[in-house]
């Protein structure tokens, strides 16, 4: 007799909580599909962010870094590669990596890294100076590497380089120069 | 080292908050542990120690003996006896879905915070580089970041060298244990906080209601879509915002241990934003107004002056930061006008466009609406059932909210646009400054008498055994 009072609220239970869900289920779908910003949240940011995440698990943090920053994490990476510790750098300012270069096709450049601080992040413990600092730091007096995007400042090393690239790390010193 | 900075903050909100729940002391242990952490750090710079691992690791440790001291005598094991499994009888199927969707989204955004590093802009051109400098360097004071002469910009109106360090420092103590990213302190942080806000809402709430809460500030897109970046914005909301429903709840009930930790968020979240401040005139003018209009009996456990110092002394950290950087010659222009001015022009771009930022539900869905229809609906329950200090003592909250974005729009306002223009600032920027409120609005929309009625009743229909419900009214 117990038991079956025990199963007929479970029953209740069971029937109640369902009919509940289903109410709650037919709220949210509502919800999420009547409001665009909802529906983006729930649909839009977590399946490409999910997706994302299955692709990237297993990159190393440099590459997954490369997905989100893009091209321009990539040329800090090589500025990084081509440069001593110690080095003094002159970077490239928002314009010129936006800029379009004079010859070649335009890279893929979003500005992302285009800030100083934001370089430094990766850079460090090199020094670097930007465009807008020439002649407010005594770091723009000892600048030992030009980092070249677009092509561009090229002409801040007083030799002349055998080949044109659109990406570079010049040494301000000649001596240092090593044509391809 | 981050699991010995969480029982540094669990065992000071033990130690203060006897009352509170496991879930609130687990929920904000990690930034109050961080709050502690950085401010010794800072001390310890100042007096020209260096932030190494060596001084790092016995700063923990000292702070955790200092913290197991304190609680020496609450750590006795009948003080763990008196833990108890919750009883089940309200479990229901609404619940379950909607502790699903916030697994579902939490699962999104600390797997997006934990696998890739730091890419946000400002926290690339800011606190993530700040920390991490600071952690090569053994000092932040004294980085190479802060020569005058390495970044001159630094030095200009609203520059990043003036933010409060808590952030930064928190990130360079993970990095000085040799951390690839400082991604673990917002992801955790913000985990935290969902724990934190479920048994702050338990306090009023049932389980239902609490989990549709979390659900409403999890379902905010530009919350959680910042929620997994290292900018301060989403931690600060967290802090901020649990503050003051601390503090209501302080206002509703008088219990001494609410009243302590709104004042131990409020120094925190002062400590990570200097605009924290204006949760702390909102703390200050809800204290003061309840002394002027009693919302509760005579019987308080603490009285109005003892609340007003807790809230002066959350001023601390601002003070100590204000101080520390004009001596160490950290102070860059001021961003403020400081002096009493009129522009009608200028207000009213800001009045339009913190409107149509809360009103248009891009940003932050329909969590500002909810809130002014309950209010509404608060206020027509409360004139139906003849009940108006119910009215009042519901909407306060509400008040909480207003008088948040006053100061909020009163900082705008007093802002010096010479780096960027008030729409720029608008657009961008004031956006990520209302996230503080979206915690709050949900908490008080499904907090309103009428709501709360509604929860309780859908438990009681929807539980396993109706008449054992264990909700506090």
């Amino acid at each position: 007799m117990g038991k079956a009072t025990n199963k007929i609220q479970l029953g209740k239970w069971i029937l109640r909580n369902v009919v509940a869900a289903i109410v709650g289920l037919a709220v949210f779908t509502a919800v999420v599909n009547f409001n665009r910003s909802y529906h983006w949240l729930w649909f839009t940011f977590t399946k490409t962010n999910l997706a994302d995440i299955k692709a990237d698990r297993h990159l190393s943090l440099e590459e997954r870094l490369a997905h989100r920053l893009g091209t321009d994490y990539d040329f800090v990476q090589m500025v990084k590669g081509m440069t001593p510790e110690n080095a003094v750098v002159y970077y490239p300012s928002r314009d010129d990596f936006l800029a379009t270069p004079s010859h070649g096709k335009k890279m893929p450049f979003r500005g992302t890294m285009s800030d100083k601080v934001a370089a430094i992040r990766v850079l460090y413990p090199r020094r670097v100076v930007t465009a807008e600092e020439m002649g407010l730091t005594p770091y723009a007096d000892k600048i030992t590497h030009i980092a070249i995007v677009n092509g561009l400042h090229r002409d801040m090393v007083d030799y002349p380089c055998d080949t044109m690239p659109i990406l570079d790390v010049l040494p301000m010193n000649a001596e240092d120069y090593v044509p391809y | 080292m981050l699991i010995l900075v969480f029982i540094i903050g669990f065992m000071l909100l033990w130690r203060i908050g006897k009352g509170a729940s496991l879930l609130e002391r687990v929920g904000f242990a990690l930034p109050v542990g961080l709050g502690i952490i950085t401010v010794c750090m800072l001390l310890m710079d100042w007096m020209g120690i260096a932030l190494s691992r060596t001084n790092m690791t016995v700063l923990t440790i000292a702070l955790l003996l200092a913290a197991t001291a304190a609680n020496v005598r609450y750590l006795k094991l009948s003080n763990f006896r008196t833990f108890k499994l919750s009883n089940f009888s309200w479990f229901n199927l609404v619940w379950l879905l909607l502790l699903v969707g916030v697994i579902y989204l939490e699962y999104v955004n600390i797997s997006k915070c934990l696998i890739y590093p730091t890419y946000d802009r400002d926290s690339m051109a800011a606190f993530d580089t700040f920390g991490y400098v600071c952690s090569q360097e053994g000092t932040y004071l004294r980085m190479s970041l802060f020569e005058p002469d390495y970044i001159p910009s630094l030095q200009h109106a609203g520059s990043a060298m003036g933010y409060m360090p808590m952030l930064q420092l928190s990130y360079a103590y993970v990095y000085i244990f040799g951390a690839a990213t400082s991604k673990a302190v917002p992801a955790f942080i913000y985990l935290g906080f969902l724990f934190g806000l479920y048994g702050l809402c338990r306090r009023r709430l049932t389980h239902t209601a609490s989990m549709l809460v979390l659900m409403g500030v999890m379902l905010t897109p530009e919350m959680t879509s910042f929620a997994s970046h290292s900018m301060t914005n989403v931690m600060h909301a967290c802090v901020a915002s649990a503050a003051i429903i601390y503090l209501c709840l302080w206002l509703e009930r008088r219990e001494i241990h609410d009243l302590r930790l709104c004042a131990v968020l409020l120094a925190v979240n002062v400590w990570m934003r200097a605009e924290g401040i204006v949760f702390i005139g909102v703390a200050l003018l809800l204290v003061l107004s309840s002394r002027v209009r009693k919302f509760e009996s005579q019987s308080s456990i603490v009285n109005g002056q003892w609340a007003t110092l807790y809230c002066l002394l959350t001023l601390l950290p601002l003070v100590l930061w204000t101080v520390c950087s004009h001596a160490c010659g950290l102070s860059s222009e001021s961003a403020l006008i400081m002096h009493p001015f009129w522009d009608g022009e200028k207000m009213l771009t800001i009045l339009s466009g913190i409107w149509e930022l809360m009103s248009g539900g891009e940003f932050y869905g329909w969590t500002f609406h909810l809130a002014l229809i309950m209010f509404i609906v608060n206020l027509i329950y409360s004139k139906v059932k003849s009940s108006p200090y119910r009215g009042i003592r519901g909407g306060l909250l509400f008040c909480a909210i207003l008088l948040g974005l006053a100061g909020y729009i009163l900082v705008l306002y007093h802002v010096d646009y010479q780096w960027d223009t008030v729409q720029n600032v608008l657009a961008f920027s004031a956006k990520r400054f209302l996230f503080c409120f979206v915690p709050m609005a949900w908490y008080f929309s499904v907090s309103v008498l009428p709501m709360r009625k509604l929860a309780e009743w859908l438990e009681r229909t929807l539980g396993v055994r109706s008449e054992e419900l264990g909700v506090r009214s």
